[in-house]
């Protein structure tokens, strides 16, 4: 426990697998937590999204919808070469009907420190990946913007450069960027324990594999977008952010303003998957383009822009060396990565899960992060546990094979029962709990007895018909195979989180608190939370969130970090309004304070009384507000915060045209407490479709001679359909965490993503008894495979 | 005009040279929109220069949107009396109009029973919206769907003099009748009325016409720039499938990478006619729809085939597939899709 005489402590808090130092503020006193039994009305029910109505409706109002009076239209102009300098010449453009105005480079306030979006300057003529925004022109009506963007003339110098990892580390390659070498300052980073030689030595049985992951792009539904309006010298933005603050302080920076001249607001969002964290060239675009004209300015990528220009997985290709003593037990975990970042970005890390997810005393990791003429990686969902999974999980199913042992066997064999990288106990889980469970639903043990003898021919809707089943006698085509695949990843959240809690006389509830509603249900997490801490009815509280003037912050939406940081400062701010209420009920009723409860929007009396309605003594109050405050404390030093799951997947494989059908999946997760388990149940499955995406369709292609992404569109860019989404067994063990905050409950968004794409092609590799090492598993490399 | 600087080690070539001027000289922006409701004023609307025809616009209105079609005004033919209509004619074919949509074709009782390739054809492309909003004709004249033709990088389809996909990323391009340009042809519909002997009615300045669809679709060699004989200002009012055509056994088999709303990776039509003749034809894998070899077609039809001769014939009928760095997975999935067929032709 934290030393409770201190007012701000020094903690580490653990961000998408990185670690952050803080000095944080102690809450004024710590919650009890909600344990397991505590009787809870609200939390932990299947609740619907308390926005469901408005989104289905269509009434929910997204950045792309809104419209300002007067509103111009910004369209980004962007370099078709990856490396070289590029002029740009506004003039075609000026000439366009209802052109207004245009900026480059030359037009950003000199002298200030330079503006950086995506990795790079903003609107920086020497472009270091095609795709680079170098000017942006905006006009009354988008299709004039659209016309006046296209009008742009560009020449360019180009320079040499490098497209791919393999290319930027070739020797001699030409360098990426101005300044910097090809790759990451601290590549290669190393990281061991034991002594994985005398591992390799004491092995019985060694399994050598290469596995290369595709870059996949977040694609999210709604794409990024901007719309800026200054007011005087207080500029207001609405923007679709994983982090209205985050946004708030870049674009208070690169306009030279205070913050708290800058607002940024966020109502509803359609997915952001880690490429919305930050202020985005839209966003600046929209800032500068509205100072200069005096109008609002609405910035929206279209699509191309969206798949270009926002974000990737960092494409990766992992050696992995394994090695076992014949009774399974493992000795040593040797990988070595090469991570394709683009011109810039952070260091997921995807070698980090090795040191993670099994037990083993010998472990050794090597990672290049190599920088590249391609647009700036970005945070994906798992960002490198997801990468790092797929070989491991692999590898383990090559070594299970070898040693003629059934993968879950195998997994169980070396199961962690604490975190090994840093021999510290887990809050919750462990694994094993998760993989047990798995198999049983799944019906692991008897999975080929029980499964249909393959070889069906189908048809399917909206497909003319399937490629049937050869002529009887010819080789049997449908090949049936089971995977399974684990994940661990840290989602324990932290502070700083600060929510308010505000009753109103006729007793409606306003619960204010600075985070992001990405689509994931927060805003209904949120109101959950405060009704049943409050005693009030869920629908007398409404969640006001994502606006930096109105609430009190609250970080970024990542790391799956929203729910175990929030809540509980929402808890605490219901809390303590509760406390309020309860003494205002006492004086207004007559009775004693600790005679007094809440519940179902009711103060509950134990002196004998009726119940009465908590609006009947805020009305009584009037104007008095009843406010409590809550904030998120620190977490407890020397304990892993650590998420468990295990996917088992069932597929069927056409041997004859590659194409590999996922039959079912099963995703038992640990995630501590569910706070609802409707929204729970939507996160998982969305993690898995995204996660069957980057299986088998997803790859942002590249001309590597001309540095051009081509899968600009998302009929090139293959995300799921509804035909290819299998039968999802999707559930969370039943679990609290009263270790991990006072409301139990670790993240669960980036999770799920995690353990799908290693599952499904341990099952292929199983259907088809070749290993298959290359994301996505594509019909032509199925073909290749087995050819 | 600045030089490249091009080093040994340059990863680009000197392709990156030769697309340095991006930006075409003129912007348009007014798109003129017609809806006529008789064919002679249809005719005269497209004869006018800049004018092009509308159908669904699910290709079109996204063609002019990426800027890699610039009509000035778009005649949208729907307007017209009976053309979207299915009837039969008095030979006992059926004659479909030209912004029949392809959704209403995979509905349509006759269709279905007398000419189920079609109907599965159709039943096939993309997704129901599409299906809804797309025509028959718009399916019939659509754009290749070659990645890099449709991200704007110039080429032999728009205003390049090179063809930068053959030796790049052509995983998708075509094994067959490929050259100078080598995108395939995306229709479904189109491999079903190839296979169905379609006849296609034209209209045009010049007067109408009546176009056997064999002829109506012409490979790259030597313009790239055009995948059919449409003359300028031409198009087309309806589709005739003949009486011959009808019944026997007809199917259509498409392979595609998701299990929805992709074009094919390959796919094949085939019919076993009732007089006895056997048609098969290849889709994504030429520029246009790909009947085999005639000879191929009449073997199937005249003998009882084992494993062996499945085999032979499918060798047979790739025989002239010149499969690029990438793309020869297509001639193992053209290799399945006829061996399927013929066994299905000739059971
Ligand atoms: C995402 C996506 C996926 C698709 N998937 C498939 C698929 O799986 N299979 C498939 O077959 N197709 C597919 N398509 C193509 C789709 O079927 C066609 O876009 C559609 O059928 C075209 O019909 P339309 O009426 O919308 O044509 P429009 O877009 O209106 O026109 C397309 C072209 O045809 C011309 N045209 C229209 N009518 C006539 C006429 N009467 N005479 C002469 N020219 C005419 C237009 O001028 C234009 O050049 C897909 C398209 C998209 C966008
Ligand atoms: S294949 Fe054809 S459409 Fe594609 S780039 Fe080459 S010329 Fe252009």
């Amino acid at each position: 426990m934290p030393d409770e005489s201190r007012r701000f402590i020094t903690t580490t808090i653990e961000v998408e697998g990185r670690e952050e130092t803080k000095v944080v503020e102690l809450p004024g006193r710590a919650l009890a937590p909600w344990e397991a039994d505590a009787a809870l009305a609200i939390v932990g029910h299947p609740v619907a999204r308390v926005d469901a109505l408005e989104k289905v409706t269509g009434a929910a109002v997204y950045t792309a919808d809104r419209v300002a009076p007067g509103m111009l239209h910004a369209v980004l102009v962007r370099s078709t070469i990856p490396r070289g300098r590029a002029t740009v010449d506004l003039e075609p453009a000026r000439g366009v009907p209802g052109f207004i105005d245009a900026i480059t480079f030359n037009d950003l306030p000199s002298g200030s420190k330079p503006v950086r979006a995506g990795g790079v300057r903003f609107l920086d003529p020497d472009v270091t990946y095609a795709g680079q925004p170098v000017a942006c022109v905006c006009a009354e009506t988008s299709g004039q913007a659209r016309a006046a963007a296209r009008a742009v003339r560009l020449s360019y110098a180009p320079l040499p450069g490098a497209v791919t990892a393999a290319q930027a580390i070739a020797g001699g390659a030409p360098p990426v960027r101005a300044r910097g070498g090809n790759v990451s300052r601290s590549s290669p980073v190393e990281a061991s324990r034991g002594d994985v030689e005398r591992g390799l030595a004491e092995a019985e049985v060694v399994v050598r594999g290469r596995y290369t992951t595709s870059s996949a792009l977040h694609t999210a539904m709604e794409p990024h977008g901007a719309l800026a309006e200054w007011h005087g010298d207080q500029l207001t933005i609405h923007e679709g952010t994983q982090g209205i603050f985050a946004v708030r302080d870049e674009v208070a920076a690169a306009m030279g303003i205070p913050r708290s001249r800058v607002r940024v607001v966020m109502e509803h969002m359609g997915g952001g998957f880690g490429a919305k964290n930050h202020a985005g060239a839209h966003t600046y675009a929209a800032a500068f383009l509205a100072r200069r004209t005096g109008r609002p300015v609405r910035c929206v990528l279209d699509r191309a822009g969206e798949q270009v220009d926002t974000g990737h997985r960092a494409p990766c290709t992992i050696d992995v060396t394994l090695g076992a003593r014949r009774d399974g037990t493992l000795t040593a975990i040797v990988a070595a990565a090469l991570v394709d970042q683009g011109i810039s970005g952070w260091e997921a890390s995807t070698t980090k899960i090795f040191h993670e997810l099994y037990a083993c005393p010998n472990v050794r990791t090597t990672e290049v992060f190599a920088l590249s003429n391609t647009h700036a990686m970005a945070a994906f969902r798992g960002p490198g546990h997801t990468e790092g999974a797929f070989a491991l999980e692999r590898a383990m199913d090559e070594l299970a094979r070898e040693l003629g042992m059934d993968p879950l066997a195998f997994r169980l064999r070396n199961h962690a029962d604490h975190d090994q990288e840093k021999s510290r106990p887990y809050s919750g889980g462990p694994l094993r709990r998760c993989l047990e469970e798995g198999a049983r639903r799944f019906g692991w043990e008897g999975r080929h007895a029980r499964s249909e003898a393959p070889g069906r021919a189908e048809t399917m809707p909206g497909i003319g018909e399937r490629a049937g089943t050869f002529p009887a006698g010819g080789p049997p085509r449908w090949r049936r195979g089971f995977g399974l695949a684990a994940q661990v990843w840290p989602a324990g959240g932290g502070p700083p989180a600060y929510a308010t809690v505000r009753l109103h006389p006729d007793g409606s509830v306003d619960v204010l608190t600075g985070t992001q509603d990405l689509g994931t249900g927060a805003r209904t997490i949120m109101a959950q939370v405060a009704a049943e801490a409050l005693g009030a009815r869920l629908a007398d509280v409404r969640v006001i969130l994502g606006d930096t003037e109105r609430t009190p912050y609250t970080g970024n939406s990542w790391g799956s970090m929203t729910t175990p940081s929030v809540a509980p400062a929402v808890r605490m701010a219901a809390e303590e309004a509760r406390q309020h209420l309860l003494e205002a009920a006492s004086e207004v009723l007559g009775v004693e304070r600790d005679r007094l409860a809440t519940g179902g929007g009711m103060i509950t009396r134990r002196d004998g009384g009726d119940p009465v309605p908590i609006a009947d003594i805020t009305c009584r109050l009037g104007d008095v507000t009843i406010t409590g405050h809550g904030s998120r404390g620190p977490n407890q030093p020397g304990v892993a915060f650590t998420t468990f799951g295990a996917q088992f997947a069932e597929v069927e494989v056409d041997t004859a045209t590659g194409h590999v059908r996922v039959v079912r999946i099963t995703a038992v997760h640990d995630v501590g407490r569910v706070l609802n388990p409707l929204l729970a149940r939507s996160q998982l499955e969305g993690g898995i479709i995204q996660g069957l995406g980057l299986a088998l369709f997803e790859e942002r292609i590249i001309d590597e001679r001309l540095g051009r992404p081509l899968t600009t569109g998302i009929h090139d860019y293959k995300v799921p359909t509804m035909a290819d989404i299998p039968d999802i067994d999707a559930s969370c063990l039943a679990a609290v965490d009263t270790t991990a905050n006072p409301v139990g409950a670790r993240g669960l968004a980036e999770p799920p993503i995690i353990p799908t794409a290693p599952a499904i092609a341990n099952a292929v590799a199983d259907a088809l008894g070749v290993p298959v090492n290359d994301l996505p598993l594509a019909p032509w490399r199925i073909l290749g495979a087995i050819r | 005009m600045m030089t490249q600087e091009v080093g040994p080690t340059n990863p680009f070539g000197t392709l990156v040279g030769s697309l340095r001027q991006h930006a075409p000289s003129v912007t348009r922006l007014a798109l003129d929109y017609q809806r006529p409701h008789d064919l002679r004023r249809a005719t005269e609307l497209l004869s006018v220069e800049g004018a092009q025809a509308l159908g669904g616009g699910t290709d079109l209105l996204v063609t002019i949107r990426e800027g890699l079609a610039r009509p000035e005004q778009l005649v949208d033919l729907r307007g017209l009396p009976g053309i979207d209509t299915i009837q039969r004619t008095a030979g006992g074919g059926v004659r479909i109009g030209a912004a029949a949509g392809v959704a209403a074709l995979a509905a349509d009782q006759t269709i279905r029973e007398r000419f189920p390739a079609l109907a599965m054809a159709c039943d096939s492309v993309g997704s129901p919206a599409l299906r809804n909003m797309g025509t028959i004709a718009g399916s019939l004249c659509q754009r290749p769907r070659c990645w890099y033709f449709r991200s704007g990088i110039p080429c032999l389809k728009s205003t390049g003099s090179t063809c930068p996909a053959v030796d790049g990323q052509n995983r998708h391009l075509a094994i067959l009748g490929g050259g100078p340009c080598h995108a395939v042809h995306g229709s479904d519909p189109a491999v079903a009325l190839v296979a169905l002997d379609a006849t296609l009615l034209l209209e045009g300045p010049q007067g109408a016409r009546s176009v056997p669809i064999a002829e109506f679709f012409v490979l790259p060699d030597p313009d790239p720039r055009r995948e059919n004989v449409l003359l300028p200002g031409e198009f087309i009012t309806a589709i005739e499938l003949p009486h011959d055509s009808s019944g026997g056994r007809q199917r259509y088999t498409k392979v595609l990478h998701r299990g929805a709303w992709d074009f094919a990776l390959a796919s094949i039509a085939v019919t076993r006619r009732l007089d006895g003749g056997v048609r098969l034809v290849l889709g994504g894998v030429a520029p246009m729809p790909w009947r085999v070899n005639p000879s191929v077609e009449e073997d199937v039809a005249s003998a009882p085939l084992a494993d062996d001769d499945l085999d032979a014939l499918a060798d047979r009928a790739l025989y002239d597939a010149r499969p690029l760095s990438d793309n020869d997975y297509k001639a193992t999935l053209a290799r399945t899709l006829l061996r399927d067929a013929m066994a299905f032709a000739a059971a």
